[in-house]
């Protein structure tokens, strides 16, 4: 079977994740404190003209092609 | 207005000079490549509620704060040089946030210096806690923030250092677009949290 390219299972980051404790029968909720960078991007309040400049910021830059 | 407490969420204690601005973008893209959302005063913007609560709001919001004393000195030229207490103000209120009794709170700090040993002369009552060194530089930013919180996420030096670099090529497009002299505005460093953010993306 070919192994996907991406891990298709979300990832752990800021997720909540159950811990097994080792050689006790309860669990321990922990929130790991980081994000994806999406969740990251999400945080900022943005417009779409926002965006856009800095898509284009990024574009001139030469670190990407812009994309609207 | 105290902001939801998100121990995502880093709070910036720093100058706003335009020389700091090579170790601010090493900050803000090793932390958004750590996933840390970095906020600083600049996004107060201007409330009703006196600026001390806004401030002690966002402390108590944020997980963890960064306080960097190494421009704790006299500013300013003549009669108007005064000495810069904001910083250590700031870091005196976070200290004080993260010593509330547990419940209360959920909240640490780490100090910066561009020097070793300048804090326990700028600051002796903060002995025993020993800040990082970033010599005032983009990568000794990157690698200070690495040594702070490298343990909460899968983490890559090189990607970070790279990200820092390719950060400082569009904040200055961004200080152009909004013709800013420096990146420490409100609207600038939104541009560039957000700049930061597509770049973590795209790597």
């Amino acid at each position: 079977m070919k192994r996907p390219a991406k891990p298709t299972a979300p990832p752990l980051a800021g997720r909540k994740a159950i811990l097994y404790t080792m050689g006790k029968s309860k669990t321990i909720e922990l929130i790991l404190p980081v994000a994806t960078p999406a969740e990251l991007r999400s945080m900022v309040k943005l417009s779409r003209t926002a965006r856009r400049r800095v898509e284009r910021a990024i574009a001139e830059a030469g670190l990407r092609r812009k994309t609207s | 207005m105290e902001l939801v407490h998100d121990p995502r969420r880093v709070f910036l204690n720093i100058p706003f000079d335009t020389t700091y601005e090579p170790v601010f973008i090493g900050l803000v893209a090793a932390l958004v490549h750590l996933g840390k959302h970095p906020t600083t005063v600049l996004e107060f913007g201007g409330g009703v509620e006196p600026r001390l609560d806004r401030l002690l709001g966002q402390i108590h919001g944020c997980g963890f704060s960064v306080h960097d004393l190494s421009r704790v000195q006299i500013s300013g030229r003549g009669h108007s040089a005064v000495p810069r207490f904001n910083m250590p103000f700031e870091l005196g209120l976070a200290v004080a946030v993260a010593r509330q009794p547990r419940g209360q709170s959920a909240h640490a700090f780490a100090l910066l210096e561009a020097r070793p040993f300048r804090l326990q002369r700028s600051l002796s009552d903060m002995n025993g806690f020993d800040p990082k060194i970033h010599n005032g530089t983009r990568a000794g930013a990157v690698r200070c923030m690495f040594e702070i919180f490298a343990d909460s996420a899968p983490a890559d030096l090189r990607t970070a250092l790279r990200l820092a670099g390719s950060l400082a090529r569009v904040s200055k497009r961004l200080k152009r677009v909004h013709g800013a002299r420096s990146l420490f505005s409100r609207v600038v460093f939104n541009d560039l949290f957000t700049a930061a953010t597509l770049l973590r993306e795209q790597n």
